[in-house]
């Protein structure tokens, strides 16, 4: 046998070392607050933790708190963080086009609000869309991630399997909150479910393909979920549900066309008839700091929760409450300044006359009227929102309140049975003006009788829900529904100018975002933009 | 055995012979060119190991040297001269330089080296004689404006990194730094803690027919950095040394405490009452001079006769101006080569370590300076604040904060030690040395803490935390620690295959590289506030621990050369990337150049015009893998550490799966180029012209990913492109070449332009200058970071009507359809231009110049504090100063104007970088030893019509002041003892 000579042994050794020396790319997080799904799921509390963030998707912006972390990524390219929180979001677009708001900030796009003039670049629609599509993803992975099967993998106890029963039920229920906001604020939109496969471009579908939809799935979820008020604190039960039917019911006429009034009865019957009731407590204690626990938690059917020290935002009730005040009235509220952002038109401050429930700033003598909407010193500033507690004490903090928000409360309730009876001729007038001066009396109003609403119902109810529900998100959607919000209701500053202007039909619903066209092919935008 | 015997018999009969004609040889050795003396030329006795250098005086003396010995002559870049012994008395020589100096001279290539004249690629070497001169305590500041196609911006922060872009750089969101390769280690930290006396060369590869050998790296170019070695011959010792005096070139100009007085009469009397007494510039009182001192000593020897070795110790102290800012850097580092085997087994070892202290100034105190009232004192005995004056609101400060107590009563301090070495081992096969085997192994340590305090009684030491549902501003200071690691390691080995087979010269290696990336760190927060508020230490703060990076790589390259004319380059590298999805993680990068040497074709032999000339062509593709996210492309989940949704009486913390994108792919360049290489007046003028061309796809950026197509609604994602193209001009030029005047010119331009050419959302707004308020557009058509502003409106006096912009569609309305693009933040054409000059052979005179051609700022400090609002901020019930150009435009409101192209100002700039003058005392402490003493301006002079602090900005263009860049008055002095 010939012997291989030195050099072609090193030489073979060394491309056989080069070929074999291949060393491996794989890489798995390190830090302790990341994980891989592995990891992730064999700690059970992380279910839990899961829902928690879906629900405090609603409150928060991001993985810290009050910023940092945004869920909506930071840079060029992504929408600022604090103008992407959920509530901030969906409370501007539902009042600042109206009657009850204008604000004054210089946040780009940000007067289009307040004048109806938007388009598909508008940076808060842009940042909603963003926000309500964020929620519905985390609720898609989250079924996706807690199936049976994959339960079964993962070898998941009798008990916590019975539990996440139910937060797949929650998680559906939030799920269909987030469609019902898009639906109402945009008409169609982008679709999926857990049962299409994530990175699937979603579909475009109509507002009708998913009021249905939602119906459906509500339906669907009622058996899961736990009876009212028997849930812990912040989450979801029965009567949530009913209340989210109830409010599709209620807009089915503006979403497919449809009336659904009876039907929509049935729901609100339903939530009357449930241990949820009105708080009998002074109508200011609802939206205060320690409105979790003073009484109010028995009317709010469902909130987004917000605390001082564990829950921090710069939107929320953060913005709700130093967004309506200057420094001054920041002391009369529990917070430690003011950004002097939005109050009330002139038409809204005429409405509400010297009803009790609403509070103006006292000793103010700024001009109802308002020339210059940038100008905080113009317009009435109204209290409604704030960080003191029942007893007079301040909030844990004095930046970030502790307050939650009533996204759903027996109030609206008692008031859609009136509109469906009064306007729709659903139930009974009479049992309706009782609700009504319940409401009023609560809040030391004298009574409203039959000569109050027989000549224009709808304007009576307007004005009614302006009185109770003023600054609760619910403005644009009612105007919309009663017919107040084109034309036939005009208030400064409508469509652009200071008289108020009639708007054009496109501005009922708002334009999918330009942003959002770019990413699919699939979609589409709305007419009119 | 007969044999032997006769040969020592010969031997002895010639011994008397050879004693007796033994003699010694004098002689001085001079360049023919210049007629100068030459020092340190080789000076041997052929076939013996005797041997000396010549002096400082080119002199040398041998002695003992038998008749008919042959002594030679040589000096690397010389014709090499050898002089039969015939018993002179003296000899006098003369050498000539090489024909073709750039023959001898070697450039890095990476994972090799190749000759000058055989380079094919764009790679430019700078080596010491081409170094800025002066007063240098960066290694950056030995290259900044001596290469073209590379822009360096440095810092006035003593030990901050400089920015360095190579051809504009190839990258939106990812990283623009060139890979920096130290001794064949790829590095991760930056150059601000290497002692730059270390360096010798510097090979900055610009087209990727070179950088493809370092495949998703090679991007945004290479600069390979080599530092000194030993030396094979005696010990020889150079200290250098310098001192400067720093002091503020310029500040920006605010209105005057009388100044001042009269424009708050103007804009509001009521506010008179104010008003302080005092006349204080307060620029004057942050900036304050100081002095910088560095010493660098270097012994190098053979150790045991057998070892080259060096070792440097370095010390540098520098303050820059901004009162409190220090960085003192100590630096060791050593470099041994030995060789066995008559060199077929040779190692270079490197190792460098660095201890850097760092004082850390605010530099928000030089944007309070501009705007702090100047009719109020610095000190204030009846002051709260620790006797600082300050603005108060009842018993809260308020407005702006006094400048020097943000700087005196904060300290933030860090230190950092970091190790980087390399070993390097070349074995030659004893019986086919044709081929090479080469092990590098490198690893780069660093592992730094800081601590940053405030003292409690001051403004910055007041804490807001909450007390009892009240929010109070409490005295207990803020105490925050820090501290980091990182670790980076690098294996390559590899095997080289060199052979002449008659007219071809074939070079070939093949190779394998891994490297690994490791980093932690820690932030504490403050500390005082959670130890008053009684939370624990770890639910506050945790230790960040990065993923990590990990490379690993294939490469190949091979030069043919033909007939010493024709020259052939091929690079290859197939790269993987932890970065990168499992589905794209390999990728093959090549790149390839061809060289066509037309001087030594007959047309040109024998030109006389011609002393060189090589036409180099260039094309390769290369990949950018160091994205801005550590992992991108797999799912993972998130806890938060903080932040908790609250069910019933619990709060729960909250956790969520992360977007990921599992395409994730490298970002590819492809980039051309074409390019002549001359040298004319036998090659005393010399250089090189490079037109090139690159296209970067799939640029990394965050886009709107779409509802529902991901778990987040804005990613990364691989979509866009950028192309740069321009040309590269460098020479360098002997004017004078005489006995008692050398004088030489090196120039170098560069021409650059940038556009991008796709984008997945056109119009991306950039250049934040408060919430959601831009100046800057990433758009189709125009170069990133491009000016986006409305087009202001004039009087006929000139003066911007506040508020009023162009109506550019038309539409009525003004709103942000108007924006428009008015110039860019880039320069067209850099320049850099130094001349050396020797007189009387023992002057020496440098001077450098740089020069920026059509790039443009954002006057961020005006646009930001020139409106009576802010000079008269009735918000906050405080005065504010402002830059003079106030008077220029008077708005009312600062917000009226922020995004006008009012603000938007060309900082072309000329500056006079450094002006040295030296002189040498030969023989001072023995006949070896000499001492240079220089003395010197460093930043020189500005001509600018730029009004900030300095045109050179940071940020891409937007100036909100920058820390500035002190001018130096030098005092130093080199020794060298042989």
């Amino acid at each position: 046998m010939k012997k291989i000579n030195f050099n072609t042994r090193f030489f073979i050794v060394s491309l056989l070392l080069l070929v074999l020396s291949s060393c491996s790319l794989d890489i798995s997080p390190k830090d302790d607050d990341d994980f891989t799904s592995e990891d992730y799921f064999s700690n059970t509390d992380s279910y839990k933790q899961f829902l928690a963030k879906i629900y405090g998707g609603l409150a928060l912006t991001g993985q810290s708190g009050p910023a940092g972390s945004s869920d909506l990524g930071s840079g060029p390219g992504t929408v600022d963080e604090g103008f992407s929180q959920y509530l901030r979001g969906y409370w501007q677009l539902q009042e600042l086009p109206t009657d009850e708001a204008i604000i004054a900030w210089g946040d780009p796009t940000l007067k289009d609000l307040n004048l109806n003039t938007w388009n598909a670049d508008n940076v808060f629609t842009e940042a909603f869309f963003a926000r309500i599509f964020f929620q519905i993803g985390l609720c898609n992975e989250f079924l996706r991630e807690t199936t049976d099967a994959k339960l079964e993998e993962r070898n998941v106890d009798a008990i916590l399997r019975t539990q996440i029963q139910t937060y797949r039920a929650e998680v559906r229920f939030l799920r269909a909150l987030s469609y019902y906001h898009g639906i109402d604020i945009f008409g169609k939109l982008p679709f999926g479910t857990d049962s299409d496969l994530l990175g699937t471009p979603p579909q475009m579908q109509s507002r009708i393909f998913i009021f249905n939809y939602l119906l459906d799935e509500l339906n669907a979820i009622d058996a899961d979920l736990l009876a009212p008020k028997t849930n812990e604190y912040g989450r979801a039960d029965k009567a949530a549900a009913w209340m989210l039917k109830a409010k599709l019911l209620l807009n089915a006429k503006v979403y497919t066309g449809v009336d659904r009034s009876a039907d929509a009865l049935v729901e609100v019957n339903n939530l009357i008839g449930s241990v949820y009731g009105i708080a009998n407590i002074p109508y200011a204690n609802l939206f205060k700091a320690d409105n979790n626990s003073n009484g109010a938690q028995n009317e709010i059917i469902f909130p987004i929760c917000f605390d001082g020290v564990k829950t921090q935002t710069w939107g929320g009730t953060t913005y709700l409450i130093h967004g309506s005040c200057t420094n001054a009235t920041g002391l009369i509220l529990g917070v430690n300044n003011g950004w002097s952002g939005f109050r009330t038109r002139k038409e809204f401050t005429e409405t509400v006359g010297t009803d009790s429930r609403v509070t103006f700033v006292q000793g103010n003598t700024d001009p109802v009227s308002i020339t210059n909407y940038a100008d905080f010193s113009q317009g009435k500033k109204l209290i409604k929102f704030s960080n003191k507690k029942s007893d007079g004490t301040n909030g844990q903090d004095l930046s970030f309140p502790d307050t939650d928000f009533p996204l759903f409360r027996m109030g609206d309730v008692y008031l859609m049975y009136a509109e469906l009876a009064l306007v729709d001729n659903q139930g009974s007038a009479t049992t309706a003006l009782g609700y009504i001066n319940d409401l009023r009396s609560r809040g030391g109003v004298s009574p409203a009788t039959i000569s109050d609403y027989i000549s224009d119902p709808k304007m009576f109810i307007i004005k009614e829900r302006a009185k109770e529900l003023y600054w609760e998100g619910h403005r644009r959607q009612d105007l919309i529904r009663l017919g107040k919000y084109l034309n036939d209701y005009n208030w400064e500053w409508k469509g652009g100018n200071q008289a108020g202007d009639p708007v054009d039909e496109h501005v009922l619903i708002y334009p999918i975002p330009n942003k959002e066209l770019n990413s699919n092919t699939l979609l589409s935008q709305n007419p009119g933009y | 055995m007969k044999k032997n015997y006769n040969k020592l018999l010969f031997f002895l009969l010639l011994l008397p012979f050879s004693v007796f004609s033994q003699n010694t040889i004098t002689g001085v050795v001079t360049d023919k060119a210049t007629g100068q003396s030459l020092p340190g030329v080789n000076v041997l006795v052929k076939g013996t190991p005797k041997g000396t250098s010549t002096d400082f005086d080119g002199k040398f003396q041998l002695t003992k040297i038998s008749k008919g010995a042959q002594i030679v002559f040589s000096l690397i870049g010389y014709k090499v001269v050898t002089i039969d012994y015939l018993n002179q008395k003296t000899i006098d020589v003369v050498l000539q330089e090489e024909a073709n100096q750039l023959n001898e001279v070697v450039v890095q290539v990476g994972y090799g080296s190749v000759k000058k004249k055989d380079a094919t690629g764009s790679v430019e070497l700078i080596t010491s004689k081409d170094f800025n001169k002066g007063a240098i305590t960066s290694v950056d500041g030995l290259l900044n404006g001596r290469a073209s196609g590379v822009v360096i911006t440095s810092s006035g922060t003593p030990g901050n990194d400089a920015v360095i872009r190579i051809r504009g750089g190839s990258s939106l969101a990812a990283s623009n730094d060139p890979l920096i390769v130290v001794d064949g280690l790829p590095i991760s930290g930056g150059l601000s803690s290497i002692n730059p006396n270390d360096i010798d060369t510097f090979s900055i590869l610009k087209d990727a027919s070179a950088t493809a050998i370092y495949g998703n790296r090679g991007s945004n170019g290479v600069i390979i950095i080599t530092t000194k070695k030993g030396s094979k011959n005696g010990v020889q010792v150079s200290l250098n040394t310098f001192t400067t005096y720093n002091t503020l070139d310029r500040g920006i100009q605010v209105y005057s405490a009388d100044e001042f007085r009269n424009l708050i009469t103007t804009i509001d009397p009521t506010k008179i009452n104010l008003l302080g007494n005092s006349n204080t510039d307060w620029q004057k009182e942050i900036f304050k001079a100081n002095f910088t001192s560095d010493l660098s000593l270097s012994i190098t020897g053979n150790l045991f006769e057998k070892i080259p070795s060096r070792l440097t110790i370095g010390n540098t102290d520098n303050s820059g101006l901004l009162l409190t800012s220090n960085f003192k850097r100590t630096t060791v580092s050593t470099s041994i080569n030995p060789s066995f085997f008559d060199d077929h087994l040779k190692f270079n070892i490197t190792g460098n370590y660095s201890y850097t202290y760092r004082r850390n100034a605010d530099e928000g105190a030089i944007g309070s300076a501009i705007s702090y009232d100047p009719t109020q004192s610095v000190y204030n005995p009846n002051s709260p604040f620790a006797g600082y004056t300050e603005w108060t609101n009842g018993s809260n400060p308020n407005g702006t904060a006094n400048p020097v107590a943000l700087l005196l009563e904060r300290r933030d301090i860090s230190n950092n030690n970091r190790f980087f070495g390399n070993i390097n081992m070349e074995y030659k096969l004893h019986f086919f040395p044709a081929i090479k085997a080469i092990l590098n192994a490198g690893i780069e340590l660093q592992d730094g803490d800081g601590m940053t305090s405030t003292n409690p009684n001051s403004r910055i030491g007041l804490q807001s935390l909450s007390v009892n549902g009240s929010s109070v501003n409490l005295p207990i200071g803020y105490y925050q620690t820090t501290w980091w690691q990182n670790k980076n390691k690098n294996i390559s080995y590899q095997l080289n295959y060199n052979k002449k087979i008659n007219k071809l010269d074939v070079d070939a290696i093949v190779g394998y590289n891994y490297q690994e990336f490791q980093y932690q760190s820690f932030y504490s927060g403050n500390k005082n506030a959670y130890i008053y508020a009684g939370y624990e230490e770890t639910k506050v703060s945790d230790v960040y621990t990065d993923p990590g990076n990990k490379l690993s790589a294939v490469f190949g390259r091979l030069n043919l050369g033909f007939n010493d004319k024709y020259l052939f380059t091929a690079n290859f590298r197939r790269d993987g990337s932890s970065k990168i999805s499992n589905v794209n993680k390999y990728q093959n990068f090549m790149g390839y150049a061809f060289a066509w040497k037309i001087k030594q074709e007959n047309f040109l032999k024998n030109s006389t015009l011609f002393s060189d000339l090589k036409l180099r062509l260039g094309y390769g593709e290369v990949g950018q893998q160091d994205l801005p996210v550590p992992y991108d492309w797999f799912k993972r989940y998130n806890t938060a550490n903080n932040n908790y949704y609250q069910f019933g009486s619990d709060f729960i913390v909250i956790s969520k799966p992360e977007g990921y994108n599992q395409n994730l792919k490298w970002e590819n360049s492809k980039k051309y180029n074409i390019g002549i290489d001359f040298g004319v007046l036998d090659n005393r003028l010399k250089g090189s012209i490079d037109l090139y061309l690159a296209k970067t796809t799939d640029l990394f950026s965050q886009v709107a990913e779409g509802a529902l197509q991901n778990l987040r609604i804005y990613g990364y994602r691989n979509i866009g492109s950028l192309e740069s193209k321009g040309i590269d001009f460098s020479m360098n030029y002997n004017v004078i070449k005489k006995k008692n005047l050398e004088l030489n010119l090196n120039y170098n331009l560069t021409y650059n332009k940038l556009t991008l050419t796709d984008l997945f959302s056109d119009g991306l707004l950039v250049g934040g200058i408060g919430l959601q308020q831009f100046t800057q557009i990433h758009k189709i058509g125009l170069a990133p970071y491009s000016f986006w502003v409305f087009q202001q409106v004039y009087d006929v006096n000139g003066k911007p009507i506040e508020g009023v912009f162009a109506d550019r569609n038309q539409d009525g309305v003004i709103d942000s359809k108007d924006k428009y693009n008015y110039k860019k933040p880039q320069a067209d054409y850099t320049m850099g231009m130094m001349i050396n000059a020797t007189i009387y052979k023992n002057w020496d005179f440098s001077m450098a110049w740089r020069a920026s051609i059509g790039n443009y700022v954002y006057d961020q400090v005006s646009a930001g504090s020139s409106a009576s609002d802010v000079i008269n901020n009735t918000q906050s019930g405080t005065l504010n100063n402002s830059p003079i150009s106030y008077s220029d435009s008077n708005f009312a409101k600062i917000n009226s104007s922020k995004e006008s192209d009012y603000y938007i100002k060309n900082a072309s700039f000329l500056k006079l970088n450094n002006v040295t003058i030296g002189y040498k005392f030969n023989q001072i402490f023995g006949e070896k030893t000499n001492l240079r003493f220089y003395i010197g301006v460093q930043n020189v002079l500005t001509i600018t019509k730029y009004k900030g602090i300095d045109p050179e900005v940071f940020n891409n263009g937007i100036d909100g002041s920058i820390f500035p860049r002190a001018r130096m008055y030098m005092l130093g002095a080199n020794v060298n003892f042989l």
